[in-house]
């Protein structure tokens, strides 16, 4: 859109009414000069804005939080006539830089300048290109020409993954990492040698487990039980409420949670561990993870799944308990150490469940004393902070 | 955030704005050089100047980086300033003479048209121009625009005065300038605005250069080519049009007359008091050229013809104007004599009239309606409005003339000029039934007692006589008015000089003398003793203006010897009017056409010489060469004051001069410190204006901004003058809390809250009721500081700063 400075236009008329009232050649000049100014900056502005072209480009369109990018902004202009300011914005930019409020180049006659931007960014997501604003200043400040350029694409953020060491999960009886244990891993949940029982199907699980001969003959749905459940089934829960972060603005300690349990689930499930995944918010999912493809698309999951919610953790947690067998292994991911929910993991503990909590929590203050207290009554705490 | 060297630092910022001042000085005294003809222009002297000033300037803002230090400066300054000029008085007394000479020495030069030697400009560009660069510098720190606007308010000023051709030559070097300066100033801005909206400024200089000096070069060649000699329009011209497009109500013949009369030359466009209001008075004339004339020789051009006079006005009191319509069956007034004279009508054989013409060009800033034509005139051809004409006949356009129009007039060979005629020895008298004499009219003698006591002359019972009468009474009483204002010395003086003529001639009485007889003798009388000067005491306008200028004055201008001479005449029983026009002089441009100024602006007076044909001779009484004479005056009082200081022990001389011009130099004194004194304060109102609205138009910016941060700052500023001031290494709050007074101090911690709100958390706060809290700090200190002191700090401190 062009647009042209009123001052100006004032000027130009009071020039034109000064000409014509009084004649001759210096309010003649005056008014010409300032006529060519417009007319010359008017058209070369407006050329300008319709031949210029601004792109952006990110160089990797997937990373991992804390990796380092790199933004490629190119300025283009294909005319005859000199720019002389450019003002670029990119509403990436400002979202990731902050403190970089953009950009004035200078560009010659058929010419182009690339600005390269590098940034960090920390929290998953789906970071879109954005909007690239372009404000184009002709060389006397009269006309201004601005355009905008939408751009689709998208950086996907994934959260950082770890390995764990020897992390020991009460209840359940995880394999050692190991090329044999890959093997059988990858023989899938289809292998016969891996089925250790039929049964009937229970609300959770997964509908690739479900043998359908069985569940033709009897009318009713049967899944497989396998070989790796020997080992009681592992039930890993993330507390991904809002309420718990209420004091993460920057989304740190929520990205950590996120980052420990993916690198916990992905460990439990590369030693072999019947695990299922239930993330706690708003919307609670759970994901049974079953070798290597399901993992891939809880971790593809959780670049848009964030913290909402304010409801309590036993709410939620009680809808899925009522159909998991006693004696199985309760893993709990959590930033909310309050007395609440530890007594509630207490009193799951006492209804014979394996209780796991792993916790974040940065400062050492009351909790610490709660945390024993409930290791005394037999649940299993690590501190997340000490296993990273 | 600053970019890789392309920012702009505030050394790089000053560089530019110097350059700027620079520039724009630069075409600047180019058309000083240029308008004032300098001759041996010093070209190192001026850029030393320059120099000069730029190095006050950085003197002034780099070193002096405090105000207590510049404050310092500029006192050590003055005083050492005061010293000197009480150590050396005399040198400093001498200079400012020799200053005010020059200025005096200039502006005579430049009315004109002479070239003027460097020398005479030297000390008055060493002062004016360092201390230009660095107020052009200092005021453009703040606002970069202000060198464009220097040099654009001297060249318009200059268009104005008589340098406008110069202007003109120097047009495309303003217009180069023009562009760099707004691209440049452009520049400045843009960084500034960049750098506050911190972004990173990659700017290619290059890129910058190259298309302002494109514009630079190409602008000013394309405005040179574009046509320029349009005329102007008058505001009434605009709205006649206006009244024509859009109402549809034709103009009557009324209208245009009203037009043509209000379009017509006046005097006070030559720089002389308008007669139709008063007479006299001290004048400054310029020599600005106003139309060039292709004639056989010079002529008197008459422009307006009045016949009554009121003692302090000359005024036409019934005129009556009709259209000129071509090949007309009938004419009234003196144009019907006119055509009868070219017709060769009975009584006009002998007169040997012949058509003649003469073409008048208009010079493109001279405004006028008004036909200027010689005596005699009949017909104006090629004037695009409408022509009108009155009784005598002048003529007069409804629009301002700007073309070359044609006159066509009626000559009587050696008749032309009457009584200038008269001196030639070629002069013939070839006029028929020229005797007709009237009685000398005495003191006391009301307007109708004369015409009653002329109507009792009359001792024939002839009806073509008494029809010849009466027709010469309607046709020209009015030039017989004079008003009871005129003093018994002005009788009793005209008595004088006709019975002294009378008595050369050898005659006993007055009554043996004819017209012309009279006429002359009282030219020659008043040629002769009365001294021609243009700078006058003003005139009382309580007193009868010829009675004051015969008697007491005795000197004085055009308008006085026209005004005695047609008075004089009257008493003598000679019809005469007065008229205004220009006197052609024998100054000729290269396409072999009089030049015609506004020096040339004369009046004079016409005296009725046959009144069967109606012809008017003119009678002037201003001597050509007076003006040179004064001019040589003056200069033998310059050579007098210069002999002075080689001969210290002399003072008579010094006292006498002293003694000889006492009054005029205190008039004129009187008269330059009252202009100096209404300018100043003219000056100062408009200074307040610009301040007081600045004031309002930041005010009404603070309340109604979106952010909040203007209002604190603007608060921190006023609170300043107080003395509450915010020590660099306070916090905000913590500046508040620290106030003492209670009331101030929760307000300004509420401010300071919004504030850090706003800035920090980003939290606006619109409902934050900005004009109570400005009104309450106002208030505050007015409450300190009381009366002017208050009003000082807030529309100062606040506009400057």
């Amino acid at each position: 859109m062009i647009r042209i400075r009123k001052s100006f236009l004032l000027l130009i008329l009071l020039s034109l009414v000064y000409a014509l009232l009084s004649g001759g050649n210096l309010p003649y000049s005056i008014f010409y000069a300032l006529l060519l100014m417009l007319l010359f900056m008017g058209i070369s502005t407006y050329i300008l804005g319709k031949r210029m072209y601004v792109g952006v480009e990110a160089e990797k369109y997937e990373m991992i939080s804390g990796d380092t990018n790199n933004l490629v902004i190119k300025g283009c202009n294909n005319s005859i006539f000199p720019v002389p300011y450019i003002e670029i914005k990119n509403t990436l930019i400002s979202r990731v830089l902050p403190k970089d409020r953009g950009d004035i180049i200078s560009l010659g006659i058929n010419s182009q300048k690339i600005i390269k931007k590098s940034f960090n960014i920390n929290t998953r997501g789906n970071y879109f290109l954005g909007e690239t604003t372009c404000n184009i200043n002709d060389i006397l400040g009269i006309f201004s020409f601005k355009k905008n350029y939408k751009h689709k694409k998208i950086i996907k953020v994934y959260p950082k993954i770890y390995d764990l060491n020897s992390v020991r999960i009460v209840g359940a009886n995880l394999k050692e990492f190991n090329t044999k244990n890959i093997k059988v891993y990858n023989k899938g949940p289809e292998s016969s040698e891996t089925i250790k029982n039929i049964r009937e199907y229970r609300r959770g699980d997964s509908y690739k487990r479900i043998n359908w001969k069985v569940t033709a003959k009897h009318g009713k749905l049967f899944v497989k039980e396998y070989d790796s459940s020997e080992s009681p089934r592992i039930h890993v829960f993330l507390d991904l409420r809002k309420s718990c972060f209420i004091l993460d603005e920057d989304g740190e300690k929520e990205e950590a949670i996120v980052e420990f349990y993916l690198s916990l689930v992905r460990y439990i499930a590369q030693r072999n561990g019947n695990c299922q995944s239930i993330i706690i918010n708003n919307n609670v999912r759970a994901i049974d993870i079953v070798g290597e493809g399901s993992f891939e698309v809880l971790r593809e999951q959780m670049i848009t799944t964030f913290s909402s919610g304010s409801e309590r953790l036993s709410e939620y947690m009680k809808k899925f308990l009522c159909e998991i067998n006693k004696n199985s292994a309760v893993v709990v991911v959590t930033s909310n150490i309050t007395k609440e929910n530890l007594d509630y993991l207490v009193s799951l503990k006492q209804e014979q469940y394996e209780v796991n909590l792993f916790y974040l929590n940065k400062t050492i203050g009351d909790e610490a004393e709660l945390i024993a207290e409930i290791k005394g009554k037999g649940v299993s705490c690590y501190n997340i902070e000490g296993i990273r | 955030m600053r970019g890789l060297g392309d920012c702009m630092d505030t050394r790089r910022e000053k560089v530019l704005s110097l350059f700027l001042v620079i520039i724009n000085l630069i075409v600047v005294i180019k058309l000083l050089k240029d308008s004032f003809r300098i001759q041996e222009f010093d070209f190192g002297f001026m850029a030393f100047l320059l120099i000069v000033g730029v190095l006050i300037y950085l003197l002034i803002s780099e070193v002096l980086k405090e105000k207590k230090g510049k404050l310092l400066f500029i006192l050590v300054i003055i005083v050492i300033l005061g010293v000197l000029i009480y150590k050396y008085f005399n040198v400093f007394i001498e200079e400012v003479n020799y200053l005010y000479q020059n200025i005096l020495k200039i502006n005579d030069a430049a009315l004109e048209g002479r070239d003027i030697d460097f020398g005479v400009f030297k000390h008055i560009f060493a002062l004016i121009i360092p201390f230009t660069v660095w107020v052009s510098a200092w005021v453009s720190r703040k606002w970069s625009k202000f060198p464009i606007l220097f040099s654009s308010v001297i060249y318009i000023g200059f268009w104005y005065l008589i340098f406008y051709e110069n202007v003109e030559s120097n047009l495309p070097w303003f217009i180069g300038v023009f562009v760099v300066s707004i691209g440049i100033s452009e520049y400045i801005k843009r960084c500034n605005e960049y750098e506050e909206k911190e972004l990173k400024i990659n700017i290619n200089r290059k890129v910058v250069v190259t298309t302002i000096l494109i514009l630079t070069i190409i602008l000013p060649i394309i405005v040179n080519i574009l046509p320029q000699e349009f005329n102007g329009k008058s505001m009434d011209g605009i709205l006649k049009g206006m009244k024509n497009q859009f109402s549809g109500e034709e103009l009557t013949d009324a209208d245009y007359i009203s037009n043509a009369v209000k379009y017509r030359f006046s005097m006070r466009e030559s720089g002389y008091s308008d007669s139709s209001y008063s007479l006299g008075g001290p004048i400054r004339i310029n020599k600005r050229e106003v139309f060039t004339v292709k004639a056989d020789k010079p002529y008197y051009l008459r422009s307006r013809v009045k016949d009554t006079y009121s003692g302090s006005t000359w005024t036409a009191a019934r005129e009556s104007i009709r259209e000129q319509v071509d090949n007309a069956f009938k004419y009234e007034g003196g144009i019907n004599y006119l055509y009868e004279a070219l017709n060769n009508y009975e009584g006009y054989m002998d007169l040997k009239a012949e058509e003649k013409t003469i073409v008048i060009s208009p010079e493109r800033n001279f405004k006028s309606g008004t036909c200027f034509t010689p005596n005699g005139a009949f017909k104006i051809e090629e004037v695009q409005g409408k022509v009108f004409y009155n009784d005598i006949p002048t003529f007069m356009s409804d629009d301002y003339i700007r073309d070359s129009y044609i006159v066509k007039f009626v000559s009587y060979g050696n008749y032309d000029n009457y009584l200038e005629g008269i001196e030639n020895k070629d002069y013939i008298k070839y006029i028929y039934e020229e005797e007709y004499t009237l009685p000398m009219r005495t003191y006391g003698q009301k307007d109708l007692d004369y015409y009653g006591y002329l109507d009792s002359l009359v001792n024939t019972t002839d009806p073509d006589e008494l029809q010849k009468y009466n027709k010469f009474k309607w046709s020209y009483i009015n030039y017989m008015q004079v008003p009871e204002t005129v003093g018994e010395e002005v009788y009793v003086l005209v008595e004088n000089i006709l019975k002294e003529a009378a008595k050369e001639r050898g005659d006993t009485g007055i009554e043996s003398l004819s017209n012309q007889d009279k006429a002359l003798a009282i030219r020659n009388y008043l040629k002769s003793n009365y001294k021609y000067k243009i700078d006058v005491k003003n005139v009382d306008l309580e007193v009868d203006f010829v009675t004051q200028f015969l008697n007491v004055d005795k000197e004085g201008y055009c308008t006085y010897f026209a005004s005695a001479n047609t008075i004089m005449c009257r008493i003598a029983g000679i019809p005469s009017r007065y008229v205004e026009g220009f006197n052609m002089s024998d100054r000729k441009n290269s396409n072999d056409e009089y030049v015609v100024t506004n020096g040339e602006a004369h009046a004079w007076t016409e005296i009725l010489v046959n009144p069967y044909r109606d012809i008017w001779g003119i009678s002037d009484a201003v001597a050509d060469e007076d003006e040179d004479e004064e001019v040589v005056d003056v200069e033998e009082e310059i050579q007098l004051e210069e002999t002075i200081p080689n001969k210290p022990k002399v003072n008579k001389p010094d006292k006498v001069i002293e003694k000889v011009e006492p009054e005029n130099k205190e008039m004129s004194l009187w008269v330059r410190i009252s202009l100096i004194l209404s300018g100043v304060i003219l000056l100062v109102m408009v200074v307040m204006g610009i301040m007081l609205s600045i004031f309002a138009i930041r005010r009404r910016r603070i309340v109604s901004s979106k952010s909040i941060v203007p209002l604190y700052n603007y608060c921190l500023k006023r609170l300043s003058t107080i003395g509450i001031e915010k020590k660099d290494n306070q916090g905000d709050l913590e500046f508040s809390k620290g106030i003492e007074v209670d009331e101030l101090r929760f307000r300004m911690v509420k401010l300071t809250q919004c504030v850090y709100d706003e800035f920090y958390g980003g939290i606006d706060r619109y409902n934050f009721d900005r004009e109570e809290h400005l009104d309450y700090i106002e208030n505050y200190i007015k409450g300190i500081d009381k009366g002017i002191k208050y009003i000082v700090k807030k529309y100062c401190s606040f506009t400057i700063n």
